[in-house]
């Protein structure tokens, strides 16, 4: 029993000391390599982000996810693969922003340049991400990196219609240190001309300060710690429509901050966050008189998600999140939430070809209840040029304070909206010496229900009850190619196109403000490290803009063209000019409320 | 996408306020009923015999005015911020025709036609939202003036002595600048304001004296609670107090002016529902301007539309219609509400008696409103539906 018991541990010792080296080894060699999923992801680099001022501008040229926007400059929001505006969810940096109060992000507010990364992950994946991810996901991320010195980067910017800005951001890492701030700032009258109308954009001045600070500390090859901070502060007068003028404004205040720690040892990854975030608007019926109304949240959140990597074909994720929200507005009480979520992911690699994910998710609030969300999702890679990916989830998206609270009218037994996606992909990439190439398609189906709306009751009052139920299917392909020729001419060229059918399924009508085919284009030409032409298309489809097809918004193509010329020996300096809708195309994305008409941008920008 | 993508996400902001004042802004006028009464005592003996509905045809007019005699004017008011305001037209020979407005001027009708008024030849579409009044040839339609100078946010017209007047509430966010201007009906321009309270709504003329019912506008000083009385010879204005929410305002044979009083919600200061204030019917005197019944409504009940046909006056909480006579006191307030006469499936937004027809608009700011029409005398039979503009909210008799 004795001798057993040793050489049991004698094996045990051997074994645990021998799969210690061979971790190590492996370490050293994978990284911990997180094991591929079955989601299709449009990833857009700081090049591209650098030179757009705000979210809907990337991803209006880089994917081919349509919007709807007030106006330039007004309000953006979202609609990706039909879906509604809360049901694409937006992180930053892992933090969901989407709003408390009203479910979505104005994308014409979140300024690009600070970050390092956007990623789009289409299709749905609350189990994986949580509330609203059913049409899809942003991540506005900063990558944390040592020891590359420092760098700064400096933008002036002067445009039509009164339009300017600048941009400032410095980074500084040394080999266990980091640190990244920046500030921006735009403004713009944007009374453009309404084109074949008599009046202009007027009421439509607007203007917005942006401070972000990443600081992080890494005090050993297991363990950093990273804050992240961000300051908004904006204004913008509503608008007037076509037909009806405007003296109303919107103030805006946001801030967030984020605390991580990240600990690395062996085989696990563990990221313990905490949060706090907070959203606060008014709305002035006039801007001539003090009175307004204010909707503010205070969010507190808690985070902590723990990766194991069993070896490197099996890996376990378990995590949690607890986020206490307190509401307060002039048509809501006083009220809070608090919302726990646990969820699990099981990544399996069969081989190097096969890989698949496992994700379950369970969130109890205190103002409603969720079931239990499930994915699954798998990729196949037969060759190394060619893959195919398919998913299925289980998606929801939670009730908003101003649902639950709003008073008169709001309605404290509503319920999660819910959906159902699945989605099949393929993708293939090759290169053919100075030319490559990548091509992506994807097949895709959304069944939806429960969906909030606001509806007259018999009381006068209108309320937001679950009624609602759409079903949208459609495909996506995108293509991207680069080449170099002669090592001084280099060709890009980047297109997507999407075909969206999304219906009410009371009606079988294609739901408003949901574009049937969507295209989008940029080639961009560079003669060695000189001038660079760029020229972006975007095909706007006809879309019916009242639930019966009574009214509709016309197709337009719309083109632009930006030339960028670096100078100075080392090139710090690169003077750019960007003329929007060269061709004068009068276009609308909301009924009435028409797009500008031709207008330049100059840009300098210096960086060293 | 559904009405909350368009419509809430205005930013949800925008549209709760609009949800407000679509909550304010109670729709429904008998100002043809009016007019047609005021038309029988100047032009007794030339007025033409009021068609009954039965299933003949009646003979057209040889010599029409225009091509929208003879029939029913249909205001929809469109959805906020849409600019989708249309007029439809309802011939005696059952034939519908939708957005008149835009069809004879090829011209956009406005944002939130809120109501129409009469003269003998024309027809004043106060549009709310576009701050402005279109005036034009009541039969033919066709433009005759657009009234901007002087008009901010125009709710009602009426004619009155020679002179036309619309309830105005200036910068809605104003509370000390609302009006009611007086129109040269010859040029069709403001001649001058007559400056009152908070939130002039309807107005109802008896002899020399125009009613004015205020609801309150934006509620900046609170729920409106009288009906200025404007005597016009002098212009001077006086001021009955009455229940929250004065809104329509009827007159019956016997020369009371009769106010329908909606009532308000009542919210502590975390916006908690506490209470409401019922609605009532209140009776004034319109000789004396005294109040002489107020019929409270039970069970706090909040009414939003009075039609007055005959010695009957009906009015409805929600989708309940209920109605009572002339003669009603205060003693009957106890069972007023006893039995509705019909209840309607959806939410309605307006509903008006013209020739023992009922006409009913369901609510619909998204897509083209549905309207009802029930026989007054019959309402158990199915009623006829027709497809109407988006947001339809009143109907006027023109003959």
């Amino acid at each position: 029993m004795k001798r057993i018991t040793t050489t049991a541990i004698a094996i045990l010792f051997l074994t645990l000391s021998y799969s210690q080296d061979s971790l190590q080894n492996l370490k050293e060699v994978m990284l911990y390599k997180k094991i591929k999923d079955g989601y299709t992801k449009v990833i857009i680099g700081d090049s591209v982000l650098n030179a757009t001022n705000t979210l809907t501008e990337v991803l209006q040229q880089y994917t081919a996810i349509s919007f709807k926007e007030y106006g330039k400059g007004q309000l953006s929001s979202i609609a990706f693969r039909g879906t509604s505006a809360a049901q694409t969810a937006v992180y930053w940096n892992g933090v969901p922003i989407n709003s408390m109060l009203n479910g979505q992000t104005n994308f014409n507010t979140i300024a690009t340049n600070f970050f390092d990364v956007v990623t789009v992950e289409n299709g749905g994946n609350s189990a994986g991400q949580g509330s609203g991810a059913i049409g899809g996901s942003v991540f506005l991320k900063d990558n944390i990196h040592f020891g590359k010195g420092s760098e700064t980067s400096l933008q002036a910017q002067i445009g039509s219609y009164d339009s300017y800005g600048f941009r400032s951001k410095y980074s500084y890492s040394s080999k266990d240190f980091y640190i990244k701030a920046g500030l921006q700032h735009y403004q713009s009258r944007n009374d453009y001309p309404f084109i074949g109308f008599d009046v202009k954009h007027e009421n439509a001045a607007y203007y917005n300060w942006n401070f972000n600070l990443n600081v992080a500390y890494k005090w050993n090859s297991a363990n950093s710690l990273e804050g992240f901070a961000h300051f908004f502060d904006g204004a913008n007068e509503n608008g007037r429509t076509l037909y009806v003028q405007s003296v109303s404004a919107t103030e805006d205040a946001n801030s967030r901050f984020l605390l991580r720690w990240l600990w690395e040892p062996n085989n696990i990854r563990n990221k313990l966050s905490t949060a706090y975030f907070k959203e606060h608007y008014k709305y002035y019926m006039s801007k001539y008189f003090d009175t307004y109304s204010f909707g503010e949240v205070d969010n507190y959140r808690l985070e902590d998600s723990f990766t194991y990597f069993l070896n490197s074909a099996l890996q376990l994720d378990a995590g949690f999140s607890f986020q206490y929200s307190e509401v307060e507005g002039s048509n809501i009480p006083e009220q809070n939430r608090t919302q726990t979520e646990f969820h699990t992911r099981l990544s399996h690699k069969i081989n190097n070809r096969i890989a698949y994910n496992v994700q379950w998710r369970k969130a109890i609030s205190s103002d409603f209840s969720v079931p239990h969300i499930f994915s699954f999702d798998i990729q196949y890679e037969p060759a190394a040029f060619y893959g195919i990916k398919a998913n299925t989830a289980t998606n929801f998206r939670q009730p908003t304070f101003n649902d639950l609270y709003w008073a008169p009218g709001g309605n404290l037994d509503l319920n999660v909206e819910k959906a159902w996606t699945i989605e099949a992909s393929h993708y293939f990439k090759k290169k053919f010496g100075a030319l490559s190439l990548f091509a992506q398609q994807s097949f895709f189906h959304i069944d939806t229900e429960d969906l909030i709306q606001w509806q007259p009751m018999d009381s006068g009052n209108w309320s937001p009850i679950n009624i609602a139920k759409t079903n949208h299917y459609g495909m996506e392909c995108s293509l991207k190619v680069d080449y170099v020729y002669k090592s001084k001419h280099l060709f890009q060229l980047q297109a997507n196109y999407a075909y969206t059918i999304a219906e009410d399924e009371e009606t079988d009508l294609q739901l408003i403000y949901v574009p049937k085919h969507t295209f989008s284009s940029v080639v961009n030409y560079r003669f060695k490290k000189k001038l660079n032409t760029s020229i972006y298309w975007n095909y706007y489809d006809d879309m019916f803009t009242i639930a019966d097809h009574t009214d509709a918004i016309n197709s337009a193509m719309v083109m632009d063209v930006k030339l960028a010329y670096p100078i100075g020996i080392k090139k710090p300096i690169t003077i750019g000019l960007r003329i929007n809708n060269i061709w004068n195309t009068a276009y609308l994305l909301y009924d009435d409320r028409p797009m500008p008409d031709r207008n330049i941008q100059c840009t300098i920008n210096y960086n060293f | 996408m559904m009405i909350d993508q368009c419509q809430i996400e205005i930013y949800n902001v925008q549209s709760t306020i609009i949800f407000k004042i679509m909550k304010q802004i109670k729709l429904l006028t008998y100002l043809l009923t009016l007019t047609f009464f005021i038309g029988c005592t100047d032009d007794d003996d030339t007025l033409p015999v009021v068609p009954t509905p039965d299933p003949v045809i009646p003979t057209p007019d040889p010599d029409p005015l225009g091509e929208y005699q003879n029939g029913l004017l249909l205001l929809n008011e469109g959805n906020f911020l849409s600019a989708n305001s249309s007029v439809s037209f309802l011939s005696d020979e059952d034939q519908l025709t939708n957005g008149i407005f835009t069809t004879v001027n090829s011209s956009v009708l406005g944002d939130v036609a809120q109501s129409i008024g009469f003269t003998t030849t024309d027809a004043y579409i106060c549009v709310n939202n576009s701050a402005k009044v279109e005036v034009v040839n009541r039969y033919t339609f066709e433009s005759l003036a657009t009234i901007t100078e002087g008009i901010n946010s125009p709710r009602y017209f009426i004619e009155a002595n020679d002179l036309g007047y619309i309830s105005d509430w200036g910068d809605p966010n104003d509370a000390a600048d609302d009006f009611v201007a007086v129109i040269n009906l010859e040029t069709r321009e403001v001649a001058s304001t007559i400056a009152v309270n908070e939130g002039p709504e309807r107005l109802l003329v008896v002899d020399n004296k125009l009613f004015v019912s205020h609801k309150g506008g934006y509620d900046l000083n609170g729920p409106g609670s009288s009906v200025s009385v404007i005597d016009l010879t002098t212009n001077t204005v006086t001021s009955i107090a009455t229940m929250e929410n004065p809104d329509d305002l009827v007159l019956d044979v016997s020369g009371n002016v009769w106010v329908l009083t909606e009532g308000s919600t009542i919210y502590d200061i975390d916006w908690n529902v506490i209470g409401s204030n019922p609605g009532s019917l209140t009776k004034i005197n319109a000789t004396t301007n005294a109040v002489e019944e107020t019929i409270e409504m039970p069970n706090d009940a909040q009414p939003s539309h009075l039609v007055l046909n005959n010695d009957t006056l009906y009015f409805n909480i929600g989708t309940d219609l209920y109605a009572t006579t002339t003669s009603v006191t205060s003693n009957d307030a106890a069972t007023i509400l006893d039995a509705p006469i019909i209840s309607f499936n959806n939410s309605i937004y307006g509903f008006n008696i013209v020739d023992s027809r009922l006409f009913v608009m369901e609510t619909n700011f998204t897509s083209n409103a549905t309207m009802l029409e029930y026989s007054i005398a019959d309402l158990t039979s199915n009623p006829i539906s027709r497809t109407v503009g988006v947001g339809a909210s009143k109907i006027y008799k023109n003959e």
